[in-house]
């Protein structure tokens, strides 16, 4: 028993120590990388002391990115600083950026979106006016992430959402384009139908997308989303009455009526696993995020998926596309003029823009850089498309963070057949006015 | 005579037939086993297509695939290392204070400590999460396997206390008596005499602490988030979860490779978990 | 010269409080720094209005707490982990109970079976969710279309009734095998005398299950239980892979609502408010569940 005991201590001790020297070589390695980053942060030397690079932390939710080639070519870039980056899940990334908050730990580069989680992390970001690449995009982008005035953003990527549509199934029963109203969209499937082919799939287990990306139109096709958003919460605006709202809805009613029939216990993976396989005609949402694993498991589909509008009116005038933007922030940390650096050479240069778009499928925003179905893939294009001829609706970001959860909820009720048109919109029109 | 044997026999029948039931159930409990070690051969595109279909070659790649991914010897080092750290302090400095606490339940401050103990159960560990960060960083925890294995110290120290109190009441005072009247300090006596009869308790916690500090996610990412050579395997494996797409035909490889270790352990470990107690002591 | 009386006193103290510092030490400190004070600074964020990001922390009282009052959903969650914590420890230990008498007996295969019921123990969120989505979503529905049982053809994770007893029967296969154990345990606790006399005085097999065996395994019993209902109302990892609180947050266990306000909904003083509430509440569930069950401990 004692010689247990005995060697169960020392396996401790052995354990601990070698645990201990892999942990502080890093705290040593860090204290040394900062102190060196005091000296330099103000002046932009190009000197280091002692050979030790300068470090850059960067923390993204974007693992699918080929992280090791933007770090070498950063790096060769600019051999005074090492690149480190933190890949996490996308879902929990924000919870995770408090953790690092409370343990003093945080990162030098961050991901961001606009409205309510820009306006809560603010406090914690440099403001990047007059990095040179704001001005390479467009100002309606660079616009989403202004606040009080200054910059605290820059726009990465786009993300295009709409209906997807597998046009052989369409051409199958003699539509050449995608539907462009909520009329034909409902033409589309009786064809499919009087064909005997399949239909359309509803991930509408995640009524997240539904809040989140459809309900762009509903917003952004006012002048000022925002104000339109505080006329809700004060109650001026009746919502079961509301034109963009019900058209919302019948697009939703149209999806449930023609689509797969377990639609509200559909995830994501399932619809996309679909897409792949190529099983259904259309897929109520979905969008260019998925190129990459487009190009690995199906790359025939690129030759005939489609990008659609939502079909939520039958003036085709009013159906957009949605766009995701997103955009990365420096945080205000010991090191944020390099981290400005990184972003403006992966945002701004050509260099950094060639890793992003070529090796990383990324729909960018610079412009004058082109974007082909080989590196962006067939929906990428297809949605900048429809951006140059402003036929998308951007995100709308500005949701209370308090009603958030309770919002897809109602809407999911409304799926389920659990309440009615009316009083779903009516509950959500309560929560929002408890926002007051 | 032969009644007696009848009965003899008719319950030997009973045996078996419970013996092929429960075989039966079992199998069929581990269907969902199945289903993952069946899906872990095939290709990603397979298993879009159906969770079900046998794959269609059985062969290495997902694993090699994982192997590499998952950086799988220096991750099995470093979970590892966290285990074993975590276990360690648990078993050693654990079972002491489930001990003590047991023995000495009279001081007011002891009684205190093991109902907090008990209460702290209560809590779901995301309620503390983000206070905590900041005390491990102040504590220098952070950012190190050993300040990993010492946390969980604190986080597991609740169940390990609360199974060894109750196998600690169970066990006759007089034993220790013995070994108090032959001049044993306590120190010694638990480790001579109390120990020896947890073995079992022991056992059963470890299999059970083994299990959670392999698996576990929040913890380490917070605290090695930041280093990436330290990852444990959960936060390696996280590298195949993506925003819109999980590589599920490398992930279910990696959990295979990422359990094989504690399964093995568990084998080994569950024969002590149920072997006999020492009745005998007890008796006598 | 013998030490007087107060001398000795004092080496009595000196050498208690040694041994409290030895026994205790380690596991007090560790408790402190990890529990403790997150928990006393969870407390104090509770009469704040803290967004978990900001800097600036505004006291407000009990401001969170008069809205936790109103807030329907909260109590809905507590409700509905109250109602699948009854229902887990009810399923999970009369199962593991039967199954661990019958592993105790003498069967061929038993640390085979005893190992092969205890392996789902081993599969944790994520991929335990994922499986068994497929499970009720795929397998089930499949076969109820070839067995035609009205069980398999209902709506699985699509509504709330099927949602909450997915959440149970996966709970259940998951854990049984642990309680199981614990209880196998407990069997070979039972000193074999008892059961020789009772069987001597021509008890049947479930007389003396009833009236010897259950009485000795109480500690078992406080043990298990114990275990069931704290473990049961912190679920989260299962309950997220599973059903993410679906279908519209008829799934929310507790901690997942606490969770959803500190982090996803930025309300940490909140969140902390409501995290004192149910450490409170499952502290009553728990004393009394002791108390009740310590009260039927019996020795021979």
């Amino acid at each position: 028993m004692k010689r247990v005991l005995a060697l169960l201590l020392s396996a401790l001790m052995l354990a601990g120590c070698f645990a201990c020297t892999s942990g502080s070589n890093e705290a040593v390695a860090q204290t040394e990388a900062e102190s060196t980053e005091d000296a330099t942060v103000t002046a932009e030397a190009q000197t280091t002391s002692a050979g030790e690079k300068r470090i850059v932390n960067v923390f993204t939710k974007k693992r699918e990115w080929d992280w090791k080639t933007i770090e070498a070519r950063y790096e060769a870039y600019n051999p005074e600083v090492d690149l480190v980056v933190d890949a996490t899940d996308s879902t929990t990334y924000y919870d995770l950026l408090k953790g690092y908050l409370a343990s003093g730990d945080l990162p030098d580069v961050i991901q961001i979106t606009s409205g309510s989680t820009m306006d809560v992390w603010k406090e914690y970001l440099v403001p990047l006016d007059g990095l040179e690449a704001l001005n390479t995009m467009p100002a309606d982008s660079t616009a989403e992430f202004m606040a009080d005035g200054k910059y605290y953003g820059v726009p990465l990527f786009a993300e295009l959402h709409g209906v997807i549509y597998n046009m052989d199934y369409l051409n199958k029963v003699g539509w050449t384009t995608t539907p462009t109203t909520l009329d034909e969209f409902i033409q589309l499937n009786e064809d499919l139908i009087a064909a005997g082919l399949p239909t359309g799939i509803c991930p509408w287990s995640s009524a997240g997308s539904i809040l989140g990306h459809m309900t762009a139109s509903v917003f952004s096709s006012h002048d000022d989303p925002y104000a339109y958003m505080n006329e809700i919460i004060e109650g001026n605006v009746d919502l079961t009455t509301d034109e963009q709202w019900n058209a919302l809805y019948d697009y939703l009613d149209a999806t449930l009526k023609y689509g797969n029939a377990d639609a509200l216990v559909t995830d994501s993976t399932t619809e996309r696993n679909a897409l792949y396989t190529e099983e259904y005609a259309w897929y109520a949402h979905d969008g260019s995020w998925l190129t990459p694993q487009i190009k690995a498991n199906n790359p025939e589909l690129e030759d005939h998926i489609a990008l659609g509008v939502y079909p939520f009116f039958n003036d085709a005038s009013k159906n957009k596309i949605g766009n995701s933007l997103q955009g990365m922030s420096v945080m205000n940390t010991a090191h944020t003029e390099d981290a400005k650096n990184f972003v403006n050479w992966l945002l701004g240069t050509d260099d950094g823009c060639d890793v992003l778009a070529n090796v990383c499928n990324v729909v960018l925003l610079k412009d004058g850089f082109e974007l082909t179905v080989e590196n962006v893939g067939a929906l990428g294009v297809q949605g900048m498309n429809y951006v140059a001829n402003g036929q998308a609706y951007n995100n709308f970001r500005g949701f209370p963070t308090e009603i958030q959860s309770a919002l897809m909820a109602a809407i999911q009720k409304y799926l389920a057949g659990t309440s009615t048109r009316v009083e779903s919109l009516a509950e959500i029109q309560a929560l929002f006015e408890s926002c007051k | 005579m032969k009644a007696i044997g009848g009965t003899l026999s008719r319950e030997k029948r009973n045996l078996k037939t419970l013996n092929i039931v429960f075989l039966v159930l079992m199998v069929l409990n581990l269907f969902p086993f199945f289903l993952v070690l069946m899906n872990s051969f095939k290709s990603s595109f397979e298993i879009a297509k159906s969770i079900l279909n046998f794959p269609e070659h059985i062969g290495l790649d997902n694993y090699i695939k994982a192997w590499k991914t998952l950086e799988f010897p220096k991750a099995f080092l470093n979970t590892l290392i966290v285990t074993v750290i975590g276990n360690a302090g648990l078993i050693v400095f654990g079972t002491m204070t489930g001990y003590w606490i047991t023995r000495s339940r009279t001081h007011l401050f002891n009684k205190l400590f093991f109902w907090l103990l008990l209460a702290s159960m209560a809590v779901p560990f995301e309620a503390l999460m983000v206070p905590m960060m900041k005390v491990t960083r102040v504590a220098h925890l952070n950012g190190s396997l050993w300040g990993l294995g010492v946390s969980y110290w604190g986080l597991g120290a609740a169940m390990v206390v609360f199974l060894t109190s109750g196998a600690v009441k169970s066990i006759p005072y007089e034993l220790e008596e013995a070994a108090r009247i032959d001049g044993c300090t306590r120190f010694a006596t638990f480790w001579r005499v109390v120990f020896p009869l947890l073995r079992n308790t022991v056992a059963t916690f470890t299999v059970l602490n083994v299990f959670w500090l392999w698996n576990d996610y929040l913890m380490p990412q917070l605290m090695l988030g930041r280093t990436s050579e330290l990852y444990t395997i959960q936060l390696a494996m996280r590298s195949l979860f993506l925003e819109y797409y999980a590589m599920w035909d490398v992930a279910l490889a990696a959990l295979i490779l990422s359990l094989m270790p504690i399964l093995i352990f568990f084998f080994i470990g569950q024969r002590y978990m149920v072997s006999g107690i020492v009745t005998g002591a007890i008796k006598g | 010269m013998p030490q007087s009386r107060t001398a000795q006193r004092k080496r009595k103290m000196l050498a208690f409080i040694g041994n409290e510092a030895l026994f205790l030490g380690v596991i007090l400190l560790c408790f402190i720094v990890i529990k403790i004070i997150p928990f006393l600074s969870s407390l104090i964020y509770s009469f704040t209005d803290w967004n978990g990001v900001s800097g600036e922390v505004t006291f407000t009282g009990l401001e969170n707490f008069k809205s936790m009052f109103k807030d329907k959903q909260f109590w809905y969650s507590m409700w509905f982990t109250a109602k699948y914590s009854l229902a887990t420890l009810i399923l999970t230990n009369l199962l593991g109970f039967f199954a661990g008498y019958f592993l105790t007996k003498p069967l061929r295969a038993r640390n085979l079976i005893r190992a092969g019921f205890y392996l789902p123990n081993v599969l944790g969120g994520l991929v335990l969710g994922f499986i068994w989505r497929f499970i009720f979503l795929k397998i089930i529905p499949a076969l109820g279309k070839v067995t035609g049982f009205p069980l398999f053809n209902l709506v699985w994770l699509g509504t709330p009734e099927t949602a909450f007893w997915a959440l149970v029967i996966v709970h259940v296969w998951s854990s049984m095998g642990f309680y199981m154990l614990l209880y196998v345990a407990g069997f070979m606790s039972i000193p074999g005398d008892c059961l020789e006399s009772a069987r001597i005085d021509g008890a049947s097999a479930w007389k003396s299950l009833i009236k010897v065996t259950i009485p000795l395994m109480m500690p078992t019993f406080t043990r298990c239980l114990f275990l069931s209902i704290t473990t049961s109302f912190r679920i989260y990892n299962l309950n997220l892979a599973l059903t993410e609180g679906g279908p519209f947050l008829s799934s929310e266990a507790v901690t997942m609502n606490i969770y959803r306000t500190a982090f996803t909904e930025n309300r940490m003083g909140y969140g902390s408010a409501k995290s004192l509430v149910l450490t409170l509440i499952v502290i009553v569930i728990t004393l009394i569940q002791v108390w009740a069950t310590s009260r039927k401990e019996v020795e021979f």
